[in-house]
């Protein structure tokens, strides 16, 4: 059996990492991407991972089968069979739309002769921001120079130990000031802002200035044209309301080591149902004919469409279609219907709690 | 036929458990408790009433199809007895109730899970002096089991409540320097929840940062807002003392000392690594980081979950999940 396909959409760290993955995994990646305006990627591409210039404008089909449509920047489209998409959003498919958020390299690519550097991180700045910002800060701090650095962000979000990150940077000098606004003017750069924790008024004239953008939150996850939903919880990791298309959610909003994980467990999903697409039919709702009073009521209430008349009239359960929600079955006025699986369930952990086996 | 011992039978393992299960592969789950499903099987569904991404479910969902699966060796009151590395990957030993289990695993999955912080360890918390001084994880229990929360000393509904964040966490005397990253996301929603059952309850929330894993989430003065009966405090409490109802004293922005008492005071407790992590590394021939976290950078020991470091659920099952793809990806490369 050959290895199955996996189209990868995304121009950021994530989508290389989820096509590495795969690799990985024993499958084929097909990495997509529209550079637009950008013309440069300075990520490198691992070897055995195939690379489409093109955009992604739709993908038809189910899991182990879908049939994606590419555009590329010629305008020719094409279609790429594949049995699963990962979805890795980043910065330039924000909201806002637009440049790269603050990055670490900023520190390196600072000229020697900078005294006084400041970061300013509005309300609405994404999550992994501030921990860059630290970052960067303290690299600064730690040139033989020593510049002076302030950081002036609405929300100092240093996550799980990133925290002992920024504990240091505050001991090696860097100066906090926690606003949700500070007012920035150019010529000459200039920063100022009461910090809310001391209510003291601060004023900076940096050398170097380095600003963070907003970022606003979507439920809707979009690459160019395409879009997506985010999945409910209950869909599981990764998940999209389609299945068989996998996000590990905006880059932007992901620290580092999150992306490193959605990606892969994006990945991870992606090849399990390519090799193994879930059975519905076992799950699906049974019909007990003998009871079945052919009044349709499941008919009416499945929210799938998957409870139909057959023969007398009787319902018939698609199992393709059944998503085992349990809705016809609370319906059903002669209690025909049941979940085989719940029940299963029900027995094994009535076994467990009566004490009859592990 | 092949198969990999998971460690730890809570969020990060099921999830790992359960994709391994689906691709074919054989698992065996270890875990101490009586069931499975860790830390997270005792937390609370907090919609208000919409589903607030609390992510308690999950666990459930995936115990579910673990229980369910032929391909899942649940094993619980389970602990492991010995473990060597040999040839062609580990042998174990695993003790029953009944007795013990040799087996032979081709890699491994960690996901032994983190403790929560024990409020009694902060004497400033005065959490021995009273019964309505308590911890997040008691309300959620609470709240789980029975769907509602009384004053523990009256039996009284609760008009009157403190949340402190932080408790335990980005403290170097007490508990951790580092910041437990889920407390923001669980503390507020916990906080919605009893708004939502209690509507006469009045809440104060006091933090440190506002922290959301996920990024949509309301910034608690935004939750204040639209909520007369919330107040947002930027504090972080000196103490609380046990004085007949417990009293919060803090420092308000203009420096003012203040103290004022409520019904229950809730302590968001962090987490932290278990104390054995560094014998299990040992054991393993991996790594721990210098908060005491496993760290492993061999190919067929995988590390998921809150042994690895502050997580909130949906992280951990991530994790899992994609533990659960290197280990098949191992295994599938070996013959």
């Amino acid at each position: 059996m050959s290895a199955p396909t996996v189209l990868v959409v995304g121009v950021g760290s994530a989508a290389v990492e989820a096509a590495r993955e795969i690799v990985a995994q024993g499958g084929r990646a097909v990495l997509v991407r529209s550079l637009g305006s950008r013309k440069q990627c300075f990520l490198r591409i691992p070897s055995g991972i195939e690379v489409i210039e093109a955009e992604l404008v739709g993908a038809e089909g189910s899991p182990g089968s879908f049939h994606a449509r590419l555009r590329a920047p010629g305008g020719d489209d094409m279609v790429v069979d594949c049995s699963a998409v990962v979805l890795c959003p980043s910065t330039g498919d924000r909201p806002a739309g637009g440049a790269a958020s603050l990055d670490e390299r900023c520190a390196a690519e600072a000229a020697e002769s900078v005294r006084s550097v400041a970061f300013v991180l509005p309300a609405g700045s994404p999550r992994p921001s501030f921990i860059r910002a630290v970052r960067a800060a303290s690299e600064l701090r730690a040139r033989a120079a020593r510049p002076s650095v302030a950081a002036f962000a609405a929300e100092m979000t240093a996550y799980g130990t990133d925290e002992v990150v920024y504990a240091q940077a505050q001991a090696d000098g860097v100066l906090f000031v926690r606003t949700p606004e500070a007012e920035v003017s150019l010529d000459p750069p200039r920063v100022a802002a009461r910090d809310q924790t001391t209510g003291r008024e601060i004023e900076i004239f940096p050398d170097l200035l380095v600003m963070e953008r907003r970022s606003e939150h979507a439920e809707v996850l979009t690459s160019g044209s395409f879009a997506v939903a985010r999945g409910s919880p209950g869909m599981g990791a990764v998940a999209t309301v389609r299945e068989g298309i996998l996000s590990p959610g905006p880059e932007y909003e992901r620290l580092e080591a999150e992306r490193v994980t959605g990606a892969r467990a994006a990945a991870t999903r992606a090849m399990t149902l390519a090799v193994h697409p879930e059975d519905r039919a076992s799950r699906a709702a049974v019909v007990d004919r003998e009871r079945c009073a052919a009044c349709l009521t499941c008919a009416r209430v499945c929210p799938f469409s998957a409870a139909r008349p057959a023969e007398e009239g009787k319902a018939s359960i698609d199992g393709a279609l059944c998503q085992a929600c349990g809705v016809c079955v609370g319906a059903c006025p002669a209690r025909a219907l049941s979940l085989p699986s719940y029940a299963e369930v029900a027995e094994h952990e009535r076994e467990i709690i009566m004490g009859d086996r592990q | 036929m092949k198969q990999v011992l998971i460690l730890g039978g809570g969020a990060a393992g099921l999830a790992a458990a359960v994709e391994l299960s689906r691709r074919g592969i054989l698992s065996t789950v270890v875990d101490s408790a009586p069931s499975a499903g860790g830390m997270a099987a005792r937390l609370a569904c907090k919609g208000s009433p919409a589903c607030q991404h609390c992510d308690a479910c999950l666990p459930h969902d995936l115990r579910r199809e673990a229980l369910l699966s032929p391909m899942v060796n649940l094993l619980v009151s389970s602990e492991l007895g010995f473990i060597a590395r040999g040839e062609h990957g580990f042998q174990a030993t695993v003790r029953r109730p009944e007795g013990c289990e040799d087996y032979d695993f081709s890699a491994v999955i960690l996901a032994v899970g983190a403790l929560p912080f024990d409020p009694d360890k902060d004497p400033r918390l005065h959490s021995r002096d009273s019964p309505d001084i308590i911890s997040s994880l008691d309300i959620e229990r609470s709240l789980a089991e029975s769907n509602s929360l009384a004053v523990p000393s009256t039996g009284r509904v609760p008009e009157s409540m403190a949340i402190i964040q932080c408790v335990g966490s980005r403290d170097s005397r007490h508990g951790a320097p580092y910041c437990s990253k889920a407390c923001c996301k669980y503390g507020s929603k916990l906080g919605r929840r009893l708004r939502h059952l209690y509507p006469g309850l009045r809440l104060t929330f006091f933090y440190m940062d506002w922290r959301p894993v996920d990024a949509g989430e309301a910034a608690p003065e935004d939750w204040a807002a639209e909520d007369e009966m919330v107040r947002a405090v930027r504090s972080r409490p000196s103490e609380i003392l046990a004085a007949g109802r417990p009293v919060v004293r803090y420092a308000t922005e203009a420096d003012n000392l203040v103290e004022e008492s409520f019904d229950i005071v809730m302590l968001s407790v962090g987490m932290l690594p278990r104390p054995d992590n560094p014998r299990l590394a040992e054991a393993f021939g991996i790594g721990v980081d210098e908060h005491g976290f496993l760290v492993s950078e061999l190919e067929d020991v995988i590390v998921a979950g809150t042994c690895a470091g502050p997580r909130d659920l949906g992280e951990s099952i991530e994790e899992g999940t994609a533990a659960a793809g290197r280990a098949a990806a191992y295994l599938g490369a070996r013959p």
